[in-house]
């Protein structure tokens, strides 16, 4: 059984002509063991999306489950743990009095708050500032806080919105360890993030939303099968890269020219050939894995041409 | 529902209110009205001026534990019992009322009025302070903490005028004078308060009745989703 159900999940703000869609039939499942990356430009739906599965805002029609359970419901809600953006936490505390009072509605002993308390400091890596009022917190500190308690009472579903960015290389690259591990004990980890390679890097899967709609649903293993020819353009031929789009199906505009996804017997070869045909002036070209950037870009300019 | 959940709730209450800067200025301000009842040597009006100083520390305790924020978002994210959260915070800021109090029952009526009265005093404005801080917890979620907290204030500090005196104030607004004599009567005011020290066990009950009641809609209020909508338990 899937842990997290979605179908046909629509969320609106506002009424009558202030009306916006802001999640417009989403649906997708994510099974135990899964990291779901969650991408989009600003107010695409990524953290309604979240917030619906973590019971904090309700759906206008459609069905969200968790565990079976509808989203919201206090049964649902004792599977699911959000570390939202920006991380809230009472300033008033220290970070080792919040676990401890997000543990104790986890436990049954004090020997079982503890470990998860213990468990939760050494996920995040708090243990240097553990016991310091949150007030006087840094943004990553905040972040790594939030997702200590995420992970404390996200027993099943961990729903991550911008956690991992605002902190450190080094400690980014040991709580992506931190986050697969989790994973790996059978939670359901989705992530909203802008980051997208951090993305790439961490996630099983990643939904592409534009306009509040699952554009892609693309395994991240598919990335790494596929392959970019990415040419680039200067002057006058940059003008000229219309031709190209219009030419080869999937392909991109990048910041220097063009990318052309080489799938359908297309080869880099033939892509020259076309480029001389035409005279466009091509000053260079090289041949890279499909980035999830593309695949960003392309939903986009979709919802773009729809609009 | 774990012992664990409440004890947690209770020592988050206390927390959240002992380290707010809100409540350092209530404390302040209820023990400049302590000394300033002492110096001007009070008399009948020393029970008046605890009520007032202990309503208003109840009415800014309140607006703390389930205030718009962090405090209100914990409610939703351990999913606890639904009367585990406003409860166990209330009695936890409750714990932080009580040496204001018994301080300012032990300084302005102990000394004329003995222990017996001093005690009795004491209890009766921790209740009025739980009573209004459970009346701004209530409102706290959906008016927000300053605009509870403002509410309770001003309810606590016109409660002292007695009802015949607000019925002969709106003498000449025959629409108003109803339904604020009314209000007068229901609510928890502190002439209420004033006069269950004599013994009347209605105002005893009335007192109790809000502050129960209070509990109750702060627990609706926390467990709704934040945009107001209806949310059904069980496997769906």
């Amino acid at each position: 059984m899937s842990l997290v159900v979605m179908h046909d999940a629509t969320r609106t703000f506002g009424h009558g002509r202030r009306q916006r869609a802001a999640l417009v039939a989403c649906s997708f499942e994510a099974d135990a063991g899964e990291i779901v990356g969650i991408v989009g430009p600003n107010g695409a739906g990524k953290s309604t999306l979240l917030r619906i599965l973590s019971g904090t805002i309700a759906l206008t029609s459609g069905v969200a489950l968790v565990s079976g359970f509808r989203v919201g419901t206090r049964t649902a809600c004792r599977r699911v743990g959000i570390a939202p953006d920006p991380p809230v936490v009472p300033a008033e505390l220290t970070g080792a009095e919040w676990l401890s009072y997000l543990a104790s509605h986890r436990s049954r002993s004090v020997r079982q708050r503890a470990r998860l308390v213990g468990d939760a400091i050494e996920t995040a890596e708090l243990a240097d500032f553990v016991g310091r009022r949150v007030g006087t917190y840094s943004r990553g500190m905040l972040q790594r806080l939030s997702l200590a308690a995420a992970a404390i009472t996200g027993m099943e579903v961990l729903l991550l919105d911008e956690t991992l960015s605002g902190i450190d290389p080094l400690v980014h690259r040991r709580l992506r360890q931190q986050v697969i591990r989790l994973a790996e004990r059978g939670r359901v980890v989705l992530v909203a993030s802008h980051d997208l390679t951090a993305v790439e890097r961490l996630a099983t899967r990643v939904l592409v939303l534009a306009g509040g709609v699952v554009r892609a649903d693309v395994a991240t293993s598919r990335l790494l099968a596929e392959r970019v020819a990415e040419l680039t353009l200067t002057g006058a031929a940059l003008a000229c890269a219309g031709r190209l789009l219009a030419r080869y199906r999937g392909a991109v505009r990048t910041g220097t020219g063009v990318a052309v996804p080489l799938h359908g017997g297309v080869t880099v070869e033939q892509i020259l050939a076309a480029c001389r045909e035409d005279r466009i002036a091509v000053v260079a070209s090289r041949v890279r894995y499909r980035a999830l950037e593309d695949i960003l870009v392309a939903a986009v300019g979709a919802e773009a041409n729809v609009a | 529902m774990s012992a664990l959940s409440l004890q947690a709730e209770v020592v988050i209450g206390g927390l959240l209110v002992a380290r707010h800067r809100a409540f350092h200025f209530a404390v302040a301000l209820a023990f400049s009205l302590f000394l300033l009842a002492g110096a001007s040597g009070a008399g009948a009006a020393a029970i008046h001026t605890m009520i007032v100083a202990a309503g208003s520390l109840g009415a800014v305790a309140g607006m703390r534990l389930l205030a718009p924020g962090a405090p209100l978002v914990s409610v939703r994210r351990v999913a606890a019992t639904w009367w585990v959260p406003p409860a166990g915070r209330l009695a936890g800021a409750a714990l932080f009322l009580a040496p204001v109090i018994a301080a300012g029952a032990l300084g302005l009526i102990w000394p004329d009025e003995g222990w017996g009265m001093a005690v009795r005093a004491a209890i009766l404005c921790w209740v009025f302070a739980a009573t209004w801080a459970a009346c701004t917890l209530a409102l706290a979620p959906l008016l927000g903490a300053g605009s509870a907290g403002a509410i309770g204030l001003i309810a606590v500090w016109l409660g002292g005028i007695s009802p015949s005196a607000v019925h002969q104030l709106l003498d000449g607004a025959v629409y108003l004078q109803r339904p604020a004599v009314l209000a007068w009567n229901v609510l928890p005011l502190g002439w209420r308060a004033a006069r269950a020290l004599s013994g009347s066990a209605g105002d005893w009950v009335l007192l109790v009745a809000w502050l129960a009641g209070g509990l109750v809609i702060g627990a609706w209020a926390a467990s709704r989703p934040s945009d107001g909508g209806v949310l059904r338990e069980g496997a769906a």
